[in-house]
């Protein structure tokens, strides 16, 4: 976090701050500490009457604001939006994403969604519209009069309402270290096979360089499943098809033993996520596979680096990838959902939008028209890995399981990881992984 | 025996040797385990107090090469540690002074007073152990919501204490076991009331128990982090526990500065039980060793 | 835990109770003391395992519009024919019984040791309990960085092996994951144990060794005849400590392992988080719950039994 993000926290919250450690205080002088913290969560409109002027106060939560340059970027946009106008005081609550999914689904089930507009995953998200926990968000387009919102937006309607809008898009593709290819004299490669051959040649384990890196632990089951869902796409298969799992299909088969090759010749067997990003950022690891939103952390994070990143195109015919869209939602049950549709609106204003994007280097715009070509022209990363590529969603790759995707990739990765560990046959670990699915199914529908 | 047969000076010298050899191998012991316990908190500095390129390579240095400070500042700087701080601090105090209270009440019903019902007290303390916190952390949840008690640091308290309080009561009814009745007796017979006996007699005897009880309620709260971060929805409220996990999360966070924040994270407990030590001991073990 | 208090309490009306004018005067001060904290841990605890116990009978999908539902004992039969919940039971007795194993045979044996007398011995004691004092999350933190098979300090140990030629993945080999989740464990956890026994050792008599000492016993016989009987009681009360405490313990396999490779450190608590927050099906994390909880309370009615048949023998 920002010294400024910080700051900005202390004054905002300190009134509710100091009355909360009096109460602690009194509270803990007697024995009637339960009837004493009871009211110690304030109604938002309390905190507002110690204030100049009676604002009404809109909880955000999301897993961003203390991410580098999305963490600036969205503390910016609360401020710019609080100066803009005097009714609303939109107040931006960080939760860590570890947390984030468990606590909105403790939430849900006490009846009652947490905050006012909230940031749901691709996986959150339809969970949520289905359980009718939103507020339509239609509105939003008719007063910007935007005509050309991004179709994977489609997977966020039910019964002809919209309930998210994308914040970012973040698609995967082939991040490499130019450096190192061409000290290796190398170019990128076009097949998936050139691709494991080139991560070879990359690759000198004696003195720790290597040719690529992708999360492999069942220790980091989000992180491992996220990565691993791009392997159906090498050989254009896809992990289900509405609730039938296609696990021992042939291409599915084909992308995890290239995974397996990968891991065999190219991969610093055992590294968790944290050690695979470090080792990235020092050139020790010379290529993986990252999502586009990533990119524009390692300005910050690894400003030497950051110059030498390049795209690799997708070494697949196919020419397809994911991309995982996070929409900005409206909790129905919130009490200012008028004050927190100004928010949304406000963000999604063209102009307003089209620096957010730009604010936090993202590169998938879901209002194309918003576009800048000299921002994306700025980009030396951008083509061709993450451009004109054709994009799909978790829904197209996953099916219904999209609604239990942390379930379905809990099967698929413990069984794998049989395969790069205990040196079980792929088909042999996909074959108890679909049986497992199937009963998941069964269980679902 | 062995004197009558054998020469009286290579008997001595023999054992002599043999003592020698026991006292060598008993420091030798006592060297091995000891860098069985220290190495890993070695190994924490080590990774702490280096710049990151001596830690990121193998083999690693087993000897710091160059000493360095900055991560504490852009730890400092860069994430807010020192509010985390405060909140593990308040958390941990308020649960500290709740559970020492509370538990003061259970383990003088439970060990000096005579009354029916006391062995179903005792078993009912026992039954509130045995579940897995993570059981109950969605009724807990509701719970909280419908009583407006979500995102507040003595809640949270409450529930910690809640879950220590059991342990607590016990290691001080150990404590409270060892105060003689004829004493407490005497004094009631002296017109004292029972509560009058607590605090003039029982409790001035067992500072050791509530020394014990303070810092088992207060490693409790420090530790919690399931809780804290479910309960504790603002930023605002985050104890260290949970911010140390979202560094862990964050995978740019530099290892030196990382490792300096678990570092931080653990100074405050460490001192607070060597500062306790002497009396820790025997409030622990008091009810332990009598049993 | 006295002997004569729990003979008193179990076994029918104290002895010497005239000699105990607490006992007759003002009966209802016991039940105003332990009142507020009967309504605390009602409320906060019992409350909620009640809740948790009824949620078993019913199916819930968490974040779904589904209804509630009231399914019997739907739950307790899935999870009965599931052999993901035997695997789960058996890898969490195991983990169990390895961390009381090995945590209180450590713990026995520094106690011995360090009840012997030697220099800085003070010292040693205080850094003893070091490993008690340090929070979980930084031993994780610590323990995950010896442990990296890219960096970890621990290979070069490994190295000097015969046959052992590049760094072993220490976490993703069944065998050695599960190793790895006991050692740490056993070394967060045996100092206490180790403190404790320590405490036991010191209450022994010393003229009980010494007598036997002129009975010419040797060092093997003065153990098995008098340190363990001495301290026997301590160990049964550190077992059901050390058994409830591995039994709970999540943050420490949740953070290092998942419950991985394969699920072979999957212990039931770990199962539980993951069932209800990460596959959003509660209703049967809250079967898994309960199952778990009856496992326990059967270790802590051994435990009261024991008791029992203690005050029963003494009185």
């Amino acid at each position: 976090m920002s010294d400024y993000t910080n700051r900005r926290q202390e004054g905002s919250r300190s009134t509710l701050n100091r009355r909360d450690f009096l109460r602690s205080a009194s509270a803990l002088a007697g024995l009637g500490l339960l009837a004493a913290c009871a009211p110690a969560a304030q109604p938002a409109t309390e905190v507002g009457a110690d204030a100049p002027m009676e604002r009404t106060t809109v909880r955000y939560l999301s897993w961003w604001f203390e991410e580098g340059n999305r963490g600036e970027t969205w503390n910016n946009f609360v401020d710019e939006f609080n100066e803009y106008q005097a009714e609303i005081e939109v107040v931006a609550e960080n939760i860590p994403f570890d947390q984030y999914t468990t606590k909105t689904i403790v939430g849900t089930q006490s009846g009652q969604l947490d905050g006012d507009i909230i940031m749901a995953t691709p996986e959150l998200a339809p969970r949520l519209i289905q359980s009718d926990l939103l507020v339509p968000l239609d509105d939003v387009l008719i007063r910007n009069d935007i005509t050309d919102l991004s179709s994977a937006h489609d997977a966020l309607r039910k019964d002809g309402h919209l309930y998210g809008l994308d914040m970012v898009t973040v698609a995967f593709g082939i991040l490499y270290n130019k450096d190192r290819y061409e000290e290796a004299n190398i170019t990128p490669a076009t097949t998936p096979q050139e691709w494991v051959d080139v991560s070879a040649a990359l690759t000198d384990r004696e003195n720790q360089k290597y040719g690529f890196f992708a999360t492999h632990l069942v220790s980091e089951p989000s992180d491992f499943w996220f990565q691993l869902e791009v392997w159906c796409m090498p050989y254009d298969g896809i992990w289900a098809e509405g609730t039938t799992p296609l696990l021992t299909s042939d291409p599915i088969i084909q992308g995890l033993k290239l995974f397996k090759q990968m891991y065999d010749v190219a991969m610093p067997q055992g590294a968790d996520n944290p050690t695979g990003y470090r080792l990235f950022q020092n050139g020790d690891v010379a290529q993986g596979l990252y999502v586009s939103a990533a990119v524009g952390a390692f300005t910050k994070d690894a400003p030497d680096v950051y110059p030498k990143l390049r795209s690799a195109p997708i070494p697949w015919e196919t020419n397809k990838s994911i991309a995982r869209i996070h929409p900005m939602m409206i909790n129905k049950d919130s009490e200012v959902v008028e004050e927190s549709m100004e928010f949304v609106t406000y963000m999604y204003q063209p102009d307003n939008y089209r620096r957010m994007v730009e604010g936090c280097e993202d590169v998938i715009f879901a209002q194309p028209s918003a576009a800048r070509q000299e921002y994306l022209d700025g980009l030396e990363w951008l083509k061709p890995g993450f451009f004109g590529v054709d994009y799909l969603t978790p829904f197209d790759i996953v099916g219904d399981f999209v609604y239990n995707f942390n379930e379905f990739g809990q099967i698929v990765i413990t069984n794998f990881a049989d395969v790069l560990i205990a040196g079980k046959s792929v088909e042999e670990a996909m074959e108890t992984a679909q049986v497992q699915a199937e009963d998941l199914a069964d269980r679902i529908s | 025996m062995v004197a009558k047969r054998e020469d009286a000076r290579v008997a001595a010298a023999k054992i002599d040797a043999r003592r020698l050899f026991n006292t060598a191998l008993l420091y030798l012991t006592v060297a091995v385990v000891s860098l069985i316990i220290v190495f890993p908190v070695y190994w924490m500095m080590i990774s702490t107090f280096q710049p990151s390129k001596y830690i990121l390579r193998f083999p690693p240095p087993l000897l710091p090469q160059e000493l360095y400070f900055a991560q504490f500042a852009e730890l400092f700087s860069e994430h807010p540690i020192a509010k985390w701080l405060r909140n593990s601090f308040l958390i941990a105090a308020m649960t500290m002074l709740l559970c020492m209270a509370l538990s003061v009440l259970g383990a003088f019903a439970l060990s000096n007073l005579r009354w029916p019902g006391r062995n179903l007290f005792g078993l009912f303390l026992l039954v509130t152990q045995m579940l897995p916190e993570v059981l109950i952390l969605i009724p807990l949840y509701i719970l909280y919501r419908r009583l407006n008690m979500l995102n507040s640091i003595p809640s949270l308290a409450l529930i910690d204490a809640a879950f220590i309080l059991p342990i607590c009561i016990w290691i001080l009814k150990g404590v409270f076991d060892n105060v003689p009745p004829e004493v407490l007796d005497a004094s009631v017979v002296d017109g004292c009331t029972e509560l009058g006996a607590l605090w003039r007699i029982v409790l001035p005897l067992s500072a050791p128990g509530l020394a014990a009880v303070a810092v088992v309620a207060f490693f409790f709260a420090w530790n919690e982090y399931l809780y804290a971060g479910i309960m504790l929805s603002s930023g605002e409220f985050m104890p260290a526990s949970v911010g140390l996990s979202t560094l862990k999360a964050i995978a740019q966070t530099p290892v030196e500065q990382y490792m300096a924040a678990g570092l931080v994270f653990s100074v405050l407990p460490v001192l607070f039980y060597l500062v306790m030590q002497k009396y820790i001991v025997s409030g622990l073990t008091a009810g332990a060793v009598k049993g | 835990m006295s002997e004569h208090v729990e003979a008193d309490a179990l076994t029918g009306p104290p002895r010497g109770v005239k000699a105990r004018p607490l006992l007759r005067r003002r009966y209802l001060l016991p039940f105003a003391l332990v009142l507020p904290i009967v309504i605390y841990e009602g409320l906060l605890i019992v409350y909620p395992i009640v809740q948790g116990i009824f949620g078993s009978f019913t199916r819930i999908e968490l974040a779904s519009s589904a209804a509630t539902t009231w399914v019997g004992w739907d739950n307790y039969e899935r999870m009965f024919s599931d052999p993901a919940f035997w695997k789960v039971i058996r890898v969490t007795l195991l983990f169990t019984g390895l961390v009381i194993v090995v945590a209180l045979t450590v713990g026995l044996l520094t106690a011995l040791l360090f009840n012997r007398p030697f220099r800085f011995r003070p010292f040693a004691r205080g850094m003893l309990m070091m490993p008690w004092a340090i929070p979980e999350v930084p031993v994780v933190m610590i323990f995950i960085w010896i442990l990296s098979p890219q960096f970890g300090v621990v290979n070069i140990l490994a190295r000097m092996l015969p046959g052992v030629t590049k760094n072993p993945q220490w976490l993703q080999v069944p065998e050695l994951a599960m190793g790895w989740m006991v050692l740490i464990s056993s070394w967060k956890a045996f100092p206490f144990y180790s403190l404790v026994i320590l405490a036991a050792l010191q209450a022994i008599p010393q003229e009980l060794y010494e007598s036997a000492r002129v009975d010419g016993a040797n060092r093997l016989q003065l153990f098995w005849n008098i340190t363990f009987p001495g301290i026997g009681s301590t160990l049964e009360l550190l077992v059901v400590l050390a058994a409830i405490f591995s039994f709970k313990q999540f943050t420490i396999i949740f953070l290092m392992t998942g419950g991985g490779p394969s699920g072979t450190t999957e212990t039931i608590v770990i199962r539980i988080f993951n069932t209800a927050f990460r596959f959003y099906d509660y209703s049967y994390a809250t079967a898994l719950g309960v199952a778990g909880f009856v496992v326990s309370l059967a270790v802590a009615l051994v435990f009261i039994m024991m008791q029992v048949r203690r005050a029963e023998d003494s009185a």
